[in-house]
């Protein structure tokens, strides 16, 4: 139910602290019991699949959505049940929702407005920031003249303008094409290190949150189901769903009994844990095919099913006698690589295999 | 036959009616504008004393109507943003049906609705015998029928369902985003609804606003049956000129004077609503 709880190293307090937050919308609980912590600087992602709820999270963040239980404080100050317009966040929306009837500076400017900040400071900011998201060109045009990406850029100066405390992004790239999207992923890196503040963002596409953010949270059906760094989650996913939803991943399902694991493709390896069933997971770049007779730590036997040149690496899979198979990613082309048909052997390292129960 | 010819024969049949019903006989009217009439007849010549006479003696009428008809304009308008707004963004999926009962209310007959109202504010009425059978008041009171005001309620309900249709048309297009994007730049709601929403459906606004304003001006049923004999609204006046004095020149000088103003008024309203817009 509970993770991230941990304190930094280095003593910060938490900008964002969410403590037991839940939101229950009729019979769904749309977000369980969750705890999460959010440090100044933190380019913090919410990841999950459609429906894991990690929307409803950032909404209750900025405040358009009451949490059913739980506090939520930013810089120390509760703000459960503070508005958005009371809180120290700005959102980029999903869908942007630029004012129509106003041109760029004007969308720029209009928090600025309500505010009250005098007219040349106002200016300035704007200016500024317009600069910084790259959008000076476009100042006087209204959003229905701006393609995608410079209404997602035009949202993001509106925001930006304001000096959130905390910016929150709902599915920035989402609506993006491929290209554009890592070029505008390029650009919030940018921007994040120039202005140095707290971002956080909901994304379904485990590539972004791994090429953004420093801290990862993994939702699934609404928990919270591992938090930590990419690096982290990656080399160490806490459940199967993560493992298979971040990467790539080779799940292999089998029982632990009195310290031993006895998994389903006659492997046997020593596992310190509670009986039941679990599953071993395995990357695919930590796999090596070969044929017979190379020497492997742990090694399972096996056809090759196909071999698909993909570029920066070849993916093999290998047909394993009991019907299920290995995916293994090998860099570089090989001249005398395994052919589709042939008789090979999957080899990794035995740490490269984490034993995860299986619930 | 090609695209062309096409889409002329399409618009034929339609064109026919306009030209046949509306602009031959406008023309015509506006020409003998400049006529005048002799022992009864119909004498072609250039004067302008019709339009002279119209300001002189029909003055007071045409402004009265004038004002009446803004006064209707702008209340229907009011009234139907206030429903449509609800209708759009307060009653979630009951929206729909508050536009369908609105709509509903357009089966109802434009007489039947004078006559509903006669019925509901005379003397005799539900209105009185309420307030008289409940003690409020000993007598009748002769007040709700029969001046200005019976005109102005009873208009403004006949028009509002009209109104009501482009302005929701246009909060349609209003997105519930932008309503939270302010919100979350810290404006009020009554800074959201003058700073976002209103200037989004200011084409329903303009459109219902100059439909209600010149249904109302050019109405001259509504005065003869609720008005009262100090209601004296022009249309009542150009229609006595055809029909009881066969002063055709004067009713048409009238009216183009009617027209003229009413669209005047139209353009104004426009370029002020114009100038208000936010920068």
């Amino acid at each position: 139910m509970t993770s991230g709880a941990t304190p930094r190293p280095d003593g910060q307090e938490p900008l964002v602290r969410l403590r037991g937050v839940s939101k229950r919308f009729g019979q769904v609980e749309a977000v369980r019991p969750l705890d999460l912590d959010i440090y100044p600087g933190d380019f913090y992602a919410l990841l999950g699949p459609s429906g894991c709820g990690k929307t409803t999270l950032l909404r209750m963040i900025g405040g358009f959505i009451a949490p059913t239980t739980g506090t939520i404080s930013i810089a120390g100050a509760d703000v459960t049940r503070a508005g958005p317009e009371k809180r120290p966040t700005n959102m980029v929306f999903q869908g942007y929702g630029l004012f129509p009837h106003m041109s760029v500076r004007q969308n720029v400017g209009y928090g600025l407005k309500i505010a009250g900040t005098a007219e040349n400071e106002r200016e300035e900011r704007v200016k500024a920031i317009m600069a910084l998201v790259r959008i000076d060109e476009l100042a006087e045009r209204r959003p229905d003249a701006l393609s995608g990406g410079q209404q997602q850029r035009v949202a993001l100066a509106r925001a930006l303008v304001m000096r959130p405390r905390v910016l929150l992004l709902d599915e920035p790239l989402a609506a993006l094409d491929l290209k554009l999207r890592k070029q505008m992923q390029e650009e919030l890196r940018r921007i994040h290190k120039s202005i140095g503040g707290t971002f956080v963002f909901v994304t379904h596409d485990q590539g972004e949150a791994m090429g953004l953010a420093n801290r990862i949270a993994v939702m699934e059906a609404g928990a919270c189901v591992q938090e930590g760094g990419p690096e982290e989650i990656y080399a160490r996913p806490s459940t199967r769903f993560v493992s298979t939803f971040i990467g790539d991943a080779n799940v292999m399902p089998g029982e632990r009994r009195a310290g031993t694991v006895a998994l389903r493709n006659g492997l046997r390896l020593a596992s310190a844990g509670a009986d039941g069933p679990v599953v071993a997971v395995l990357r695919p770049e930590a796999v090596t095919v070969t044929r017979p007779g190379a020497a492997h730590e742990v090694q399972v036997a096996g056809t090759l099913a196909d071999a698909v040149f993909l570029g920066a690496y070849v993916r093999y899979r290998v047909a394993l006698p009991d019907g299920e198979e290995i995916v293994a990613h090998a860099t570089g082309a090989r001249d005398d690589a395994p052919k589709p048909g042939e008789a090979v052997v999957a080899g990794w390292a035995p740490a490269a295999l984490r034993i995860l129960d299986d619930r | 036959m090609d695209g062309g010819r096409r889409s002329l024969a399409f618009l034929a049949p339609s064109g026919m009616v306009f030209v046949g019903l509306f602009a031959a006989p406008f023309l015509f009217l506006f020409v003998v504008s400049f006529w005048s009439v002799r022992t009864f007849k119909l004498t072609p010549g250039f004067t302008l004393d019709n339009y002279a006479e119209t300001f002189e003696k029909y003055g007071w009428p045409l402004a009265f109507t004038l004002m009446i008809g803004l006064s209707i304009a702008l209340v229907t308008t009011v009234l139907a943003l206030l429903f449509a707004y609800a209708a759009r963004f307060k009653v979630g999926r009951f929206g729909q049906a508050m536009l369908f009962v609105c709509l509903l209310t357009l089966f109802g007959g434009y007489l039947v609705k004078i006559y509903a109202w006669k019925t509901i504010l005379g003397t005799e009425g539900i209105l009185n015998s309420a307030l008289v059978g409940l003690g409020i008041i000993g007598e009748p009171l002769t007040v709700f029928i029969y001046n200005p005001g019976a005109v102005v309620v009873t208009l403004v309900h006949f028009l509002l369902p009209l109104a009501v249709l482009p302005i929701y048309a246009s909060l349609r297009g209003v997105k519930d985003i932008t309503l939270e994007a302010a919100r979350d730049l810290g404006a009020t709601p009554r800074q959201t609804f003058f700073g976002i929403v209103l200037p989004q459906c200011m084409p329903g606004l303009t459109a219902a606003f100059t439909f209600s304003f010149l249904i109302a001006a050019g109405d001259y049923v509504t005065p003869r049956y609720v008005g009262g004999p100090y209601t004296s609204m022009i249309g009542d006046f150009i229609e006595g000129q055809f029909s009881l004095r066969f002063d055709w020149p004067a009713g048409a000088a009238m009216a183009f004077t009617t027209m003229g103003c009413s669209l005047a008024i139209v353009a104004g309203v426009r370029a002020l609503l114009t100038l208000m817009r936010p920068r």
